[in-house]
C-alpha cells in the first residue's frame, strides 16, 4: 500500500515561503498530477515528499510518517526522478541501473544476486537490455529518460515521483515516456506523482490533478473539475478554450488574440 | 483506463518516419540476421503494444521487412537515428545479452597494474650509483616475502645498500604515489570535478605555509619533536589544517555544497600562500631549503618514515576504499544521492578527511609533489571506466608504480646530483599524459 497524503506542507526557503500548507491525498495505484504556473511550488513540493528539502507539516507514504524514517528507509518507499537528471557520461546503462539498489544495500555497498537480476529486470522492462554496456554519454534524450526510469524501477519503491518527465523530449517521445509510466503505475502497482507543464497531457495521463499557485492548493479533484477554461485563464493568464477529447477527458487549447493590431 | 489504445491513435509521427526511407535499416543492411530475427521476435503484438516497446526494435527491422506496414503504427522520432550509426553494436549486445560490460576486466586490469608496479619496484630498486645485479636483487626481494627463503647470491655491501637505502625509499616512493593517486580520485570524486586534487581544498598549501614557518623560524629540518622530523609534523598539520579551514569556511559561506567548499579551497590556498611568499621573502637565506622542500623529494627516506607513514597510509586507505560505491552514488549530484538513501554531505565529510589524511602523510614524508593526484586517476578512468571500485584501488597501483619510475629518474638522470621529484612528475608526467589522452580518445564522443 502506498498512498500519499501530505497535510499542511509548509517550505520556507531563504526566508522565502515556497509552500503555505499544501494539502494532497493521492491513492494508491493512481496517477495524480501536480499542476500551476511556473514558480508555484510544484517541483519543491516533490523534492518535500521525497524528502530533500526540509519542510513543517505531515506527509505519509502508506500511513507512514515519512520524514521519521532514516534515508535508506524512506529512499525503499520513494523513487524520484528530477527534472534534469545527472548522467555521468562515461557511466554504463548496466551500471547507472544498479545504482538504484542502493537503499537496499548495506554500508559496503556489495549487490547480491538479487539486486542485480532487479537491476537486470528493469533493464528488460524497459527495453534496454542491448544498451547495458552502453555509456550514458551515448545516449539520446528519449532513451536517457527510460534510463533514468528504469534506476528509479530497480529501487522497487511504492511510490514514484516524476518531475517534468516530459521537458526536453519531442512529441513522439512525450508519449513514449508517459505511456510507459502509465503501464508500469498499472502492472507493477506504482503510485505516481508528477508535475507536468502540458495541461492536454496532465488530463489524458492523470486520475486526479492538483492545481498550485504562489505554493497553495486552488483546485483539486478530476481534470474535467480542475481544467476549466476560467480557472485557466484566471491562474495561468492565458487564453484558452477548453474542449472534450469524446473520451471525457478535457483537452485545452490556447487561442489566438484576435484583435487586430 | 482504456489508455492502451492512445499509442495507435498517433500514426502521425510513426508516418512521417516510414516516408523518410529510414535511415536506420539502411545502417543495419551489412549486421548479422540471427541478431536482428532475435529483435523481431520480441516485438509484441500489435493491439497491445505500447509505443515505447518499439525503441529498440523499429530501427532494426530490415528494409526489406516493409516498414510501410511495419513501422507506421509507431511513434518514432528524429533521435532514433542516432542509434542508427551504432546499430551493429545493438545487435551484438543483443545476442549476449545485458550482462554489464566485460566481466573479467576488473581482475585483468588489476592483475596487470599489479605486475607493473612489482616491476617497478624491481627496476627502481636496481638503478643507482651502486649497481646492483638483476637476478641477485630479484631474489633478495623475493627473499623478503613471507614464506619464501631464497638464498641470495648478494654480498654484505650490496645488501645493505638495498635494505637500508633503496627499498626504504622504494617503498615510500611507493606508498606516497599511491596515497596521492588515490586521494585525488577521492577528491574528484567527491567534488565532482575532474580538476580537484589535494590542491583543490587547501592541502598542499596549508603542508607548504606551515613547512616553510617550521624550515624558516623553527630550527629547520634538523629539529625534531618526540623523535618525529619539524618539517613532516608540521607539513602533515598543515595539510589538515588547510582543508579543516576550507571546509569550515565553506560551510558558512555555503550549504556544504561542492562549489562553496572548492571556492574556499582556493581562498584557503591563496591567504596561505601569500603568508608563505611573505615570509620566504622576509629570509632569503632559507628559500633554497624552502624550495628543495616544496618541490619533494624522497632523498631523505629511510625505514622511520616508511613506518611513519604506514599506519596513516593504511587508515586512509582503508576509509576510502569503503566508500567507493558511495562516490559512484555521489556522481548522481547530492539530491539524486540523497534519494537513494545516502547522505552526501557526511559522505563527503568522511572522505574528504581521510583523502586529506592520506595527502597529509604523503607531504609529510616526501614534500608536495604535484602531478600525481590529478593525473593517475584519469589515465585510469580512462582504462578502468569512471566506477570507483576499480579506480580507486587502480589509482593506488598506478600512482605507486608512477612515481616509484619517476624517483627512479629523479636520482639517475643527473647523477650524483638529484632532480626535485615534482619536477620529473610533471615533466615527464605531462607528456605522457596528453598520449594517453590521444590515444584514448574515442571515449570523449
Amino acid at each position: 500500500m502506498s498512498a500519499v497524503k501530505a497535510a499542511g506542507v509548509r517550505v520556507t526557503l531563504d526566508r522565502k515561503s515556497i509552500l503555505r500548507g499544501v494539502d494532497l491525498a493521492v491513492a494508491s495505484g493512481s496517477w495524480h498530477a501536480v499542476l500551476g504556473p511556473n514558480g508555484a511550488g510544484k517541483s519543491t513540493l516533490l523534492k518535500a515528499i521525497v524528502g530533500i528539502l526540509p519542510y513543517q507539516g505531515e506527509i505519509q507514504v502508506g500511513g507512514e510518517a515519512v520524514a521519521k524514517l532514516a534515508a535508506k528507509a524512506r529512499a525503499r518507499l520513494i523513487a524520484y526522478v528530477p527534472q534534469q537528471p545527472q548522467l555521468p557520461a562515461d557511466m554504463t546503462v548496466a551500471e547507472y541501473v544498479l545504482l538504484g539498489r542502493t537503499p537496499h544495500l548495506g554500508y559496503l555497498g556489495v549487490e547480491s544476486r538479487t539486486d542485480r537480476a532487479v537491476a537486470d529486470g528493469a533493464l528488460e522492462r524497459l527495453d534496454l537490455a542491448g544498451f547495458a554496456g552502453r555509456r550514458l554519454g551515448a545516449m539520446s534524450g528519449g532513451e536517457r529518460q527510460r534510463v533514468v526510469l528504469a534506476r528509479a524501477l530497480a529501487q522497487q519503491a511504492g511510490v514514484l515521483l516524476l518531475d517534468e518527465p516530459t521537458t526536453a523530449l519531442d512529441l513522439g517521445h512525450q508519449q513514449q515516456v508517459l505511456d510507459l509510466v502509465d503501464e508500469l503505475r498499472s502492472t507493477e502497482g506504482l503510485t505516481v506523482i508528477s508535475t507536468l507543464h502540458d495541461l492536454s497531457l496532465a488530463a489524458q495521463y492523470a486520475d486526479d490533478l492538483t492545481l498550485l499557485v504562489d505554493g497553495a492548493v486552488v483546485a483539486h479533484g478530476t481534470a474535467r473539475e480542475v481544467l476549466t477554461e476560467q480557472r485557466i485563464a484566471e491562474h495561468y493568464g492565458a487564453r484558452v478554450r477548453v474542449f472534450d477529447d469524446g473520451a471525457g477527458r478535457p483537452v485545452i487549447h490556447l487561442v489566438r488574440d484576435r484583435r487586430p493590431g | 483506463m482504456g489508455r492502451g489504445a492512445d499509442s495507435e491513435t498517433t500514426p502521425g509521427v510513426g508516418g512521417t518516419d516510414a516516408a523518410r526511407p529510414g535511415a536506420g535499416p539502411l545502417a543495419m543492411a551489412g549486421a548479422g540476421e540471427d541478431g536482428l530475427a532475435e529483435m523481431n521476435a520480441s516485438v509484441p503484438s500489435p493491439t497491445g503494444a505500447l509505443a515505447v516497446d518499439h525503441s529498440a526494435t523499429d530501427d532494426l527491422v530490415p528494409e526489406s521487412a516493409g516498414i510501410g506496414e511495419s513501422n507506421s503504427d509507431l511513434s518514432a522520432s528524429p533521435d532514433r537515428s542516432a542509434i542508427d550509426g551504432r546499430a551493429t553494436t545493438i545487435t551484438s549486445a543483443t545476442s549476449a545479452p545485458h550482462r554489464s560490460r566485460r566481466p573479467a576486466r576488473p581482475t585483468i586490469a588489476l592483475l596487470a597494474a599489479t605486475a607493473v608496479l612489482l616491476l617497478a619496484v624491481l627496476v627502481s630498486s636496481l638503478g643507482g650509483a651502486a649497481g646492483l645485479p638483476v637476478l641477485g636483487t630479484t631474489e633478495a626481494l623475493l627473499d623478503k616475502l613471507p614464506f619464501v627463503d631464497i638464498h641470495t647470491g648478494l654480498g654484505p655491501v650490496q645488501l645493505s645498500v638495498l635494505n637500508e637505502i633503496r627499498l626504504p625509499r622504494v617503498l615510500l616512493a611507493t606508498l606516497v604515489g599511491a596515497l596521492l593517486a588515490q586521494a585525488g580520485a577521492a577528491y574528484q570524486g567527491v567534488f565532482r570535478n575532474p580538476l580537484s586534487d589535494s590542491g583543490t581544498i587547501g592541502a598542499s598549501a596549508g603542508a607548504g605555509m606551515a613547512a616553510t614557518l617550521v624550515i624558516v623560524y623553527g630550527g629547520g629540518p634538523e629539529h625534531t619533536v618526540a623523535g618525529i622530523g619539524a618539517v613532516p609534523l608540521a607539513a602533515f598539520v598543515g595539510a589538515l589544517g588547510g582543508v579543516l579551514a576550507s571546509y569550515v569556511l565553506g560551510t558558512l559561506v555555503g550549504r556544504g555544497g561542492t562549489a562553496s567548499l572548492i571556492l574556499a579551497g582556493v581562498a584557503v590556498s591563496s591567504f596561505v600562500g601569500a603568508v608563505q611568499t611573505f615570509v620566504m621573502q622576509r629570509s632569503t637565506a632559507d628559500v633554497r631549503q624552502v624550495y628543495s622542500w616544496l618541490f619533494g623529494s624522497f632523498a631523505a627516506s629511510d625505514w622511520s618514515l616508511v613506518r611513519l607513514a604506514l599506519p596513516y597510509a593504511v587508515i586512509s586507505v582503508l576509509i576510502v576504499s569503503v566508500h567507493a560505491r558511495h562516490l559512484d552514488v555521489l556522481a548522481l549530484g547530492d539530491d539524486e544521492a540523497a534519494t537513494l538513501g545516502l547522505h552526501p554531505v557526511r559522505t563527503r565529510l568522511i572522505v574528504l578527511a581521510a583523502a586529506s589524511l592520506a595527502t597529509a602523510t604523503a607531504v609529510a614524508v616526501s614534500g608536495i609533489i604535484g602531478f600525481v593526484g590529478l593525473v593517475v586517476p584519469h589515465v585510469v578512468r580512462r582504462v578502468a571506466g569512471p566506477g570507483h571500485r576499480l579506480l580507486l584501488p587502480m589509482s593506488l597501483l598506478v600512482g605507486g608504480a608512477f612515481l616509484v619510475l619517476a624517483d627512479l629518474l629523479a636520482r639517475t638522470v643527473l647523477a650524483p646530483a638529484e632532480l626535485p621529484i615534482g619536477v620529473v612528475t610533471s615533466f615527464v608526467g605531462a607528456p605522457f599524459f596528453l598520449v594517453i589522452l590521444r590515444a584514448t580518445r574515442e571515449r570523449d564522443r
